[in-house]
Parts: structure tokens; C-alpha cells; sequence
């Protein structure tokens, strides 16, 4: 963590909190005194780091949180279809898996920056799903939700701490907008919800909150997606996540990011899954942040759960991708998997932690981290961590770092494929982690950056 | 076809082969035996054009021109094919895609239908193998027919195939025996096949023999008494006898 | 390692717990219960409570371990 970027005197930073912390005490007037509480005690833990000198976060990069803005004006304009963004923004959020048509989808949730857009369910869900289950699917802007359902105070602000570093007190500070997502009993909804996060201030801190409760038995898949706008140039996105997967239900959660340089990217992470369900999250980065850090932390508390944690990143340019996830089990026979790949050029630093801490019996678990070179001055390094309570515990884990193999090039040579094509089709065969859940729109985007960054290697 | 013209080649920090001269013609069948580390492979990878192996004297010509300085892919696109004697695992990529590669399809446009053909060509159950992962915990006999099914793929005007019976079980050394045999018989190729059995030889219909020892080509002529020969004495006993009938 | 403390005894958050159970698992005096509190949005509540406030060795395990960090002594 360099000292070089805390620059700016102390006092200046605590003037510019002051006045974060009057316009906030007004923003939340709306909410419940719950809330505004949680909200409070979580400045009064930032204002404290802020001046003990801690960094951001425990893992990753540090940056000045002081230098950007949460709450920037203006607000954006409502629209009525995602068809209404002009044709440069459709392809932007088309890279990050956004499907504009919303032929595959069930519904759509469009924020930029801190103003949602557009909420509202597809044309399939209005004609197929809703009519059987009316209210079965509650999708809304989480301001709103909390000042509305008074009861999700029980989970709110809770699977990640606020104090957890810097970072998750100043995102549970000062988050607007968000998702709230709410499917009730029995409600599979088939086609995934998409929810797109699109950055288009400049300087911005977009700092949602993610709060999902999916209640026993039902099913959904979410694919969350953020981006920004070319003509911006500095930001940071980071957004607090909670998730809760009730008794047999069925989550997948796909995060996809498309940040350039000058980016400080901060997702939180937190998931509670109940007895015999399963959570699946898919993390996949194209884009060449300044710095990600990520550790969604899944704790397996029911029985026989179910916890299936993948990313598949690149690290390009100057990026410090940290990236990693944890397993705890505290239910009996929970299964747990972590797989991590990154593919990195340039002068990208990676590094891949994953944790699988087992307090249960029959605890079954793998985690993998691997990381390909593609370039000389590429760095990685691998945290593996296996945790066990019980003797009957199954961990294992597995991580290799290396550059493409000279013998598994010329060998693919031999077969008539030039030197960027061998590259290419390892490069390929290294990230197929086999997603089934992958939009088809962000494979093609994926395999066009495999065929740049095969040109880029050589 | 094919002509090696005094080729000294330097792979792994040493002297592999050390002055080769070699004649295939077109139409024919060359066979090349010799002990272990006498420069079988390296002769194969030579002609082949890899990386790993320099040439430092001498030349390669494939159909007239001279194709020394050309890369790998290069010589592959003008007909030159080599089936491993140690393929590598690669993981992540799958059989359907190299098989497709082979056969000169766009990654896109992998046809099944084409690359199953292929499999059951050598024996192996497309079912079973297309989605695998490269020679991954292959057996050597898998390994073996899985580089033939790439070859067969390719088409190659000059098919060079090292060891391709080595680790083959005999039920399966039928069917490997007599694809060989066809890939040989095609009309306006050539096919070197490196081996350590006379066995190939109940498939395939040899034109020439050779015998390499210590990074040269000692010998060549037919195969029958040669190969006598060699059972007897050995590899080394046989070299002597060739000096001394030389001499 | 902490010393033993007659009179320690661990303080659940009822704000912040997640009802994990970590720290009744991890707890080698079993100072700590999970207690069902009924169903919210089909989800289960539970209260986790100092069944044993006598046992505690204040090993500060429960402290540590809690990934909600809403335990303290």
C-alpha cells in the first residue's frame, strides 16, 4: 500500500466527509430508524479508519475513497425500454452479457449511476410467469424496499460485516440504489434477471446495494453486469451483496465486469445457504481495471448445501486483480467448490486466494487456482487455504502457475496451427471452466479477447 | 520426394544427428529402426521443422525445394505430417477441436460428423473421446491411435509416423496395421514409419529399411536380411558387421 | 493463548448475527446455543444465545471465528 497516494493532508479528507455526512443525514431522512442507525454507526467506523490511517481494504490495492463521489448529481433520466439507450451504450452493455432485446430474459434492471432507469419484467415473464404467480417476483430499487418492508431488517447489513474493512463502512455508509430481489416459495423463474450497473460520471463512487432473499424452493439466475462509459476516465464501483438462498432453492450469480484504466473495482460479497440448496456465482473480468478486489464469502449453514464459486479473469496492462473466494461450512455434508482461472499479460499482478474452512462434519470440498502467463513481466501468486474442524472432512486443493508449455505450442504447430492460433485455442482450453450459464452474447465477447490477447502474447 | 543431404542437427544442448543422408521417393514406404538415442526422433523433428531442434549443417528438400529455412506450420501446409512418439497432454483442449484443426476446419465450424469419422477410423468411440481433454490420462495404445487419427486427418503428401506400434496392444495392432497400410498405399504420397518391431511389417509393404545408429544412417536396403540380421547380432553387433563388410 | 477468566462471558450482537452457527461449533465448553426463532420470508430465524455463560474459558474463539463479527466478551 503506498503512501503516496494518501497525499492529500487529513484534513482536507475529513472536511469532504463532513460534507458527504450532511448531505447523507439529509438522503436519509426517508428511511426507517433501523436503518438510518445502521447507516450512522457505519460513518462514524469510516470517519475513525479514515483518520487511524487504515488502508481501503484488508486485500488489494489501496486507493483515496476521498478522491471520487457517491452521491453525484444529476439524476438520470427514466426510460421505458432498455431500447431506448443509444446504439454506442446497447453495445457497451451488450459486453458485459446484457441482452437488450430481452428475448432470453425475464426482466431487466438498468442503474446509471446512482439513478435506476429502468425496472421492469420481459414480455415472457409478463406472458408466462407472472400470470401464475402473481407477485411471485418482486424486483425494486432498495432504497425503496427498505423504507417499504420493515421486516428486512433481519438481513440487511448483516452477512458482511460494516466493519469489515474501510471499504464495507463506507458502502454501507453511503450505498444508493441497488436491487432488491425477492422470489417467493416455489417460484422457479427460468429465464435469468439481468441487472446492469452502468457508469457514466466522471469521478463517481457507484456504490449500489445488492440485497437477494430467495425463499425455500425456488429458482433464479441473475446476471449482474458493470460497465462504463468511454469518455469517462476515473471511478470507483463496489457494491455490498447479500444474498440469501432458502431451503432447496437454487441461485446463480453471474458478475460480469468490463472496467478500464482508472478503475478501482470493490465488489462485497455475503451468502447464507440454506438445507439442500445450492448457490452457484460466476465472476468473469475482461476488462483492465486499475485495481478488483473480490473475496464473496458463502457460508453452507444447511444441511447437504451446495456451493459452486468460479472466476475467470484476465489481468492486463498495468492491473492488481485480487481475487478469491471462501467456503464455510457450518452445515452438516455441505459441498463446496472454488475454481479459479486467470489468464495474465502485460505487467498485471494477480492474485488468487481461496479459503474452504470446514466447522461440520462431511464436509466435501476443492479448490483450484490457476494462473497462465502470457507475457514477461506478468506476475501471479496463489493463496490456497483448507481449513478442518472434523477428521471426516475431504479438501483438497490445486494451483499452478505457468506459461504455456514450449512442448504443447510446437506440438499444436505440428498440427498446421500458427503460433497466435496454438495460443489462442490454449488460452481457450484454460478458461473453459465449462459455465453453463454463460449468455452466448459474453462467450463471443470472450473469445474475441482470447484471439486479442493470443496477438498480444507474441 | 523427400531428400536429407548431410543434415547435422543439435537438439537439447548435443549433437543429435550428425551427418544424415536420407532418400524417399514418391509412392514409397521407408522404414527406420535403430537402438534408442541413435536419432530416430530427431531425424523425424528435423525434417518436421521444430523449434527445438537446429539445424547446423545440410539441407532438407521436400519436393524439389529446399524447405530448410521454413517453419513448421509452413512445412505442414506443404504436405508434411508427423505422428508423435510422445504427444503431449494438453489440458483444456479438447480432441473435437484438434482433430478439426487437423482436418482444416474453423474452430467455429468443428463438424462431428467428420472428426466421429476419424475416431472410429482408429478404433475409439467418438462418444467417449470427443470432449475429452487431449491425451489426458490416455493410455499409450490411446495416446498411439489418437496421433493416427490426426494424421489421417491432415492428408499430408509426406506422413512420418514415430513408433505408432510402440504400446499398442495386439488386438488393436490390426486395426493401427492396416490404416498404416492404407495411408501408405495412397497414390502420390510417401510414408517413414520408425520402429522397434519388425511387426509393422505384416501390414505394410516396405520399399527400403534403414538403420540408424549413433546419429547416422548406417544402412539401407530391403528389409528382409537386414532385418535378420539385426535379431541376431543386435543393433550393435550389426554395425560392426556393416563396417567390417564396408572396410 | 488467553488466560482463563471466571467471569467471562460472550455478547451476541442480536443486530449483526447471521445465525451461522460458527461459534457454536467452534466452542469447546458449550457456552453457546442456536435457538429456532421461527420463519421469515421462508427463511429460518434463529437466536443465538448464551446457553452457558458459567463454562466460558474466554478462550475468545467465538470472537474470532464469527464471520459476522457480532460477538464480543
Amino acid at each position: 500500500m503506498s503512501r503516496r497516494s494518501l497525499n492529500v493532508s487529513l484534513e482536507v479528507k475529513l472536511a469532504k466527509i463532513r460534507e458527504l455526512n450532511d448531505w447523507y443525514d439529509e438522503f436519509d431522512k426517508r428511511f426507517p430508524a433501523w436503518y438510518r442507525k445502521i447507516r450512522l454507526r457505519a460513518r462514524k467506523i469510516y470517519e475513525e479508519l479514515e483518520r487511524g490511517g487504515a488502508p481501503i481494504c484488508r486485500y488489494g490495492k489501496d486507493f483515496d475513497f476521498t478522491e471520487y463521489v457517491p452521491n453525484l448529481p444529476p439524476e438520470r433520466e427514466a426510460i421505458s425500454s432498455l431500447r431506448e439507450l443509444d446504439e454506442v451504450e446497447q453495445r457497451y452493455v451488450e459486453t458485459i452479457g446484457m441482452d437488450v432485446e430481452e428475448e432470453r430474459r425475464a426482466g431487466s434492471h438498468l442503474q446509471e449511476d446512482t439513478t435506476v432507469v429502468y425496472s421492469g419484467f420481459s414480455d415472457w415473464a409478463r406472458e408466462s410467469l407472472l400470470p401464475e404467480h402473481p407477485d411471485g417476483v418482486v424486483v425494486m430499487n432498495p432504497d425503496e424496499a427498505i423504507m417499504k418492508f420493515d421486516w428486512l431488517r433481519e438481513f440487511v447489513h448483516r452477512l458482511v460485516p460494516i466493519d469489515l474493512d474501510k471499504y464495507t463502512a463506507l458502502c454501507t455508509a453511503y450505498s444508493i440504489g441497488g436491487v432488491f430481489l425477492w422470489v417467493k416459495r416455489g417460484v422457479k423463474v427460468k429465464l435469468p434477471l439481468q441487472a446492469c450497473f452502468f457508469m457514466k460520471a466522471e469521478r463517481l463512487a457507484q456504490l449500489p446495494y445488492i440485497l437477494v432473499i430467495v425463499e425455500p424452493h425456488a429458482r433464479v439466475d441473475i446476471i449482474s453486469g458493470c460497465v462504463m462509459h468511454p469518455k469517462c476516465f476515473t471511478g470507483v464501483h463496489g457494491c455490498i451483496t447479500e444474498i440469501y438462498v432458502g431451503e432447496g432453492a437454487q441461485v446463480s450469480f453471474n458478475i460480469i465486469h468490463n472496467f478500464k484504466r482508472g478503475y478501482h473495482v470493490r465488489p462485497k460479497v455475503g451468502v447464507l445457504v440454506e438445507e439442500g440448496a445450492t448457490y452457484v456465482e460466476n465472476y468473469i473480468s475482461i476488462g483492465e481495471p486499475d485495481s478488483a478486489q473480490l473475496y464473496p464469502t458463502v457460508i453452507l449453514r444447511g444441511r447437504g448445501s451446495r456451493a459452486v464459486l468460479r472466476s475467470l479473469f484476465f489481468g492486463r496492462g498495468h492491473s492488481d486483480m485480487d481475487i478469491g473466494a471462501a467456503i464455510i461450512y457450518t452445515g452438516e455434508k455441505c459441498r463446496g467448490q472454488i475454481i479459479s482461472r486467470s489468464v495474465v499479460l502485460g505487467e498485471a499482478s494477480v492474485k488468487m486466494r481461496g479459503a474452504l474452512k470446514a466447522y461440520a462434519p462431511g464436509a466435501r470440498g476443492h479448490l483450484e487456482c490457476r494462473a497462465l502467463l502470457l507475457s514477461d513481466k506478468a506476475r501471479a501468486f496463489a493463496y490456497p487455504n483448507l481449513k478442518s474442524m472434523y477428521p471426516d472432512a475431504m479438501l483438497t486443493h490445486e494451483a499452478a502457475i505457468g506459461k504455456i508449455e514450449d512442448e504443447q505450442l510446437y506440438y499444436l504447430m505440428s498440427r498446421g496451427l500458427s503460433e497466435e492460433e496454438a495460443v489462442a485455442l490454449i488460452t481457450r482450453g484454460f478458461l473453459s471452466a465449462d459455465i453453463p450459464e454463460l449468455p452466448p452474447l459474453l462467450r463471443a465477447e470472450i473469445d474475441r479477447l482470447i484471439s486479442t490477447t493470443a496477438k498480444e502474447a507474441l | 520426394m523427400l531428400k536429407v543431404e548431410n543434415l547435422y542437427v543439435r537438439a537439447g544442448g548435443r549433437e543429435v544427428l550428425r551427418g544424415v543422408w536420407l532418400e524417399v521417393g514418391e509412392g514409397e514406404t521407408h522404414i527406420i529402426m535403430g537402438p534408442n538415442a541413435s536419432g530416430k526422433t530427431s531425424l523425424a523433428m528435423a525434417i518436421m521443422g521444430h523449434p527445438a531442434y537446429e539445424i547446423m549443417r545440410g539441407k532438407v528438400l521436400f519436393q524439389g525445394t529446399d524447405i530448410t529455412g521454413l517453419s513448421m506450420p509452413e512445412r505442414v501446409k506443404l504436405g508434411i505430417g508427423l505422428a508423435f512418439q510422445n504427444p503431449p497432454a494438453i489440458r483444456g483442449v479438447k480432441v473435437r477441436d484438434v482433430l478439426a484443426a487437423c482436418a482444416g476446419l474453423k474452430p467455429e465450424a468443428s463438424r462431428e460428423d467428420v472428426v466421429s469419422g476419424l475416431l472410429e477410423a482408429v478404433g475409439l468411440e467418438p462418444e467417449l473421446y470427443l470432449r475429452r481433454d487431449l491425451n489426458l490420462g490416455f493410455s499409450g495404445g490411446e495416446k498411439k491411435r489418437m496421433e493416427l487419427a490426426q494424421l489421417l486427418a491432415m492428408r499430408p503428401k509426406l506422413a512420418i509416423l514415430d513408433e505408432p506400434d510402440s504400446g499398442v496392444d495386439v488386438d488393436s495392432l490390426k486395426l493401427i496395421g492396416s490404416r498404416i497400410a492404407e495411408l501408405a498405399r495412397r497414390p502420390g504420397c510417401a510414408t517413414i514409419i520408425i520402429t522397434h518391431y519388425r511387426h509393422i511389417l505384416s501390414y505394410v509393404e516396405a520399399d527400403t529399411i534403414h538403420i540408424m545408429y549413433d546419429g547416422r544412417v548406417v544402412f539401407s536396403g530391403e528389409p528382409g536380411p537386414v532385418l535378420e540380421l539385426v535379431e541376431e547380432k543386435g543393433y550393435e553387433g550389426f554395425v560392426k558387421e556393416v563396417v567390417k563388410r564396408v572396410a | 493463548m488467553a488466560g482463563l477468566r471466571r467471569d467471562a462471558r460472550p455478547r451476541v450482537d442480536p443486530e449483526r448475527c447471521i445465525r451461522c452457527g460458527v461459534c457454536v461449533r467452534v466452542c469447546r465448553a458449550g457456552v453457546l446455543e442456536l435457538r429456532s426463532a421461527g420463519e421469515l420470508a421462508g427463511l429460518p430465524l434463529a437466536r443465538c444465545v448464551v446457553a452457558r455463560p458459567g463454562a466460558c474459558t474466554g478462550c475468545l474463539r467465538c470472537v474470532e471465528e464469527c464471520p459476522a463479527r457480532a460477538i464480543s466478551l
